[in-house]
């Protein structure tokens, strides 16, 4: 398996193309990154802000989980901007609980109105195991409502602008940073739902289920407004980071000292890491998931982060990756639980997934892999369902 | 604003229709001259034969309110909905065209005498600085005829069906656009063609 030169990332990574060289897109694009003209953006920025303000009883919708990035997208807008924002929150059932503390705290600091949907779980159950099946990636219903639902929000309250917050250039090649990246069907369909939409879901569950009392109708949540929706009600989903450089480490030290926003420990990511990814129980697991599939796992992703920008040596970061990438997480035991598999059944899924030339190690040695720390909130999380 | 389809009993209309409604447009689709005067925007969709569309036009008296319509407002003519504006149109027999552009359609000189699929489009110049379609970006067709023309001031793209044989793949003149690929049926570019005709405001 080949690796990029610049960081650690493996050519194994969705959309990640090596050059001839061995240097990956996504370090070439944060290369271009610099040469963006950023005050024109910024101007941008300025005059679609002013042309949507005040327009509805919102300015505009930000989608929100508490994780660093949407919360510095809010505090972003309001400090900057005065906007009055909905903060819709798609509540994917694994919120843990630091995240929710951080979430209290920020919305009664920026004082916000603040709007959370929780869709039924017994149907995300059913569906987390359709798309592992499928395609690898139980996270199904997380992708599909972080971005069905505020849009689908939007429309009902005619509210025309959204802001997401890290831009995909950060860590694929979907798109670059001269495209400017806006959350529409295209992208939908090419980012984000696996390639199954909610009528999809909807039929794979009812035939593997046929007992199953369920309508169309329960997957609502999940189907992405139409392009004509879209262009009727004049909906506009944007990325900040389309408008303003995004810096990670830099935008976390501002949220923790302005808004008292902590971190937390996170299955397989380094502790001097503690701001990524902190907001899902089974974080742990999808992570280690990826590990399987492609031989690498969130460590590569952040340790490259930090190359790329230059604080980090290649050297240093490839020794955080052997201490925490591919580690079985205590989570799994949940997770089997929750989608009531073993582990014999969960490897022999994951094993069809595998991208090659990246090889899956033999069932034995998966049983006996080491395991990360276990979180101090583990045990709590056991208790949310069972 | 008003768009309106021509409906002159072949072509692909409902393609048409399709995309434009998805970009948030109803359009109207016409068969009577007398409706022609009252859109903002007529677009002549393509596919079928152009004698047997030139004598339908003529039958149901189209071809002056399309003419007089031509005169101030926009119109997209979509692969035999570009055609016809040429003077001579040679496909089953002889037949005269609206004669917007000057020039013939005739059959395709290439090794296969068809071009099904997609190709690029290699832009000369701007239609308006409004068009937001990169260079060489693709575009489907599906035609045997295509337009020839001595002037190529009208022609803002070409496409090469093969190598050294070129067709123009976007013709420009006054309020008229003709494009012989179908922008509705070529996805991403295609939209972003058609809500440029649907936002287009001649200088």
């Amino acid at each position: 398996m080949e690796f990029c030169k610049k960081c650690v990332i493996p050519e194994t990574a969705e959309t990640n193309i090596l050059d001839s060289s061995n240097i990956c897109s996504v370090c070439k694009q944060i290369d271009k990154k610099k040469k963006i003209n950023w005050k024109e953006r910024k101007i941008k920025l300025d005059n679609l802000i002013s042309k949507y303000k005040n327009h509805s009883s919102y300015d505009c919708i930000v989608p929100f989980s508490g994780g660093k990035d949407s919360v510095f997208t809010l505090y972003y807008l309001v400090k900057n901007y005065q906007i009055k924002p909905l903060v819709v929150r798609f509540d994917h059932h694994f919120l843990r609980n630091k995240v929710c503390q951080n979430t209290e705290k920020v919305i009664n600091k920026l004082g916000v109105d603040f709007l959370n949907i929780k869709t039924n779980f017994e149907i995300v159950k059913k569906t987390m195991v359709e798309s592992l099946i499928r395609r690898g990636d139980f996270c199904w219903h997380c992708h599909v409502g972080i971005a069905a639902l505020p849009i689908r929000t939007a429309i009902e309250k005619k509210i025309s602008l959204l802001f997401y917050g890290e831009p995909s250039a950060e860590y694929a090649s979907f798109y670059s940073y001269e495209d400017e990246e806006v959350l529409n069907v295209e992208k939908f369909n090419k980012t984000t739902n696996l390639g199954i939409n909610a009528e999809d879901m909807y039929q794979m569950i009812k035939e593997r289920y046929p007992k199953l009392n369920i309508k169309l109708d329960d997957f609502k949540s999940y189907m992405f407004p139409s392009q004509r929706e879209l262009k009727i009600n004049n909906i506009n989903a944007l990325y900040l980071g389309n408008y303003i450089p995004w810096d990670v480490k830099k935008q976390v030290k501002i949220i923790k000292e302005e808004l008292g926003w902590e971190g937390d420990e996170v299955e397989g990511v380094p502790p001097e890491y503690d701001y990524e990814k902190i907001e899902c129980m089974m974080q742990g697991v999808r992570d280690y998931i990826k590990f399987l599939k492609r031989g690498f796992g969130r460590t590569s992703h952040l340790v490259s982060i930090d190359i790329r920008n230059k604080r980090l040596s290649r050297e240093k970061g490839e020794d955080l990756v052997k201490m925490y990438d591919g580690k079985k997480p205590h989570s799994l035991g949940i997770f089997l639980k929750l989608v009531n598999m073993n582990e014999k059944e969960f490897y022999e899924i994951i094993k069809k997934h595998v991208v090659l030339p990246h090889k899956i190690k033999n069932y034995e040695d998966f049983l006996k892999s080491d395991s990360n720390i276990k979180p101090r909130d583990l045990d709590n999380w056991e208790k949310k369902f069972f | 604003m008003k768009v309106g389809i021509l409906d002159y009993n072949a072509c692909n209309l409902s393609s048409v229709f399709s995309s434009l409604y998805r970009l948030g447009i109803n359009p109207v689709v016409i068969n009577k001259s007398e409706i022609i005067p009252k859109m903002d925007k007529l677009i002549i969709p393509g596919v079928g034969a152009a004698k047997n569309c030139i004598d339908y036009l003529k039958y149901n008296s189209l071809i002056e309110p399309i003419k007089v319509f031509l005169a101030n407002k926009p119109v997209l003519g979509i692969c035999l909905g570009m055609q016809i504006f040429a003077k001579k149109l040679y496909e089953n027999g002889l037949s005269e065209g609206i004669g917007h552009i000057d020039g013939e359609v005739k059959k395709l000189n290439t090794k296969i005498n068809f071009n099904i699929g997609w190709k690029e489009v290699k832009f000369f110049k701007k239609i308006d600085k409004e068009i937001k379609i990169e260079n060489l970006s693709s575009f489907y067709y599906c035609h045997s005829y295509y337009l020839s023309s001595k002037k190529n001031d009208y022609c803002v793209g070409i496409s090469y069906v093969e190598k050294n044989s070129e067709i123009p793949a976007i013709i420009f003149k006054d309020n008229f656009i003709g494009t012989q690929f179908h922008p509705e049926k070529s996805q991403i570019n295609g939209n972003k063609f058609l809500e440029f005709f649907l936002n287009w405001k001649r200088n």
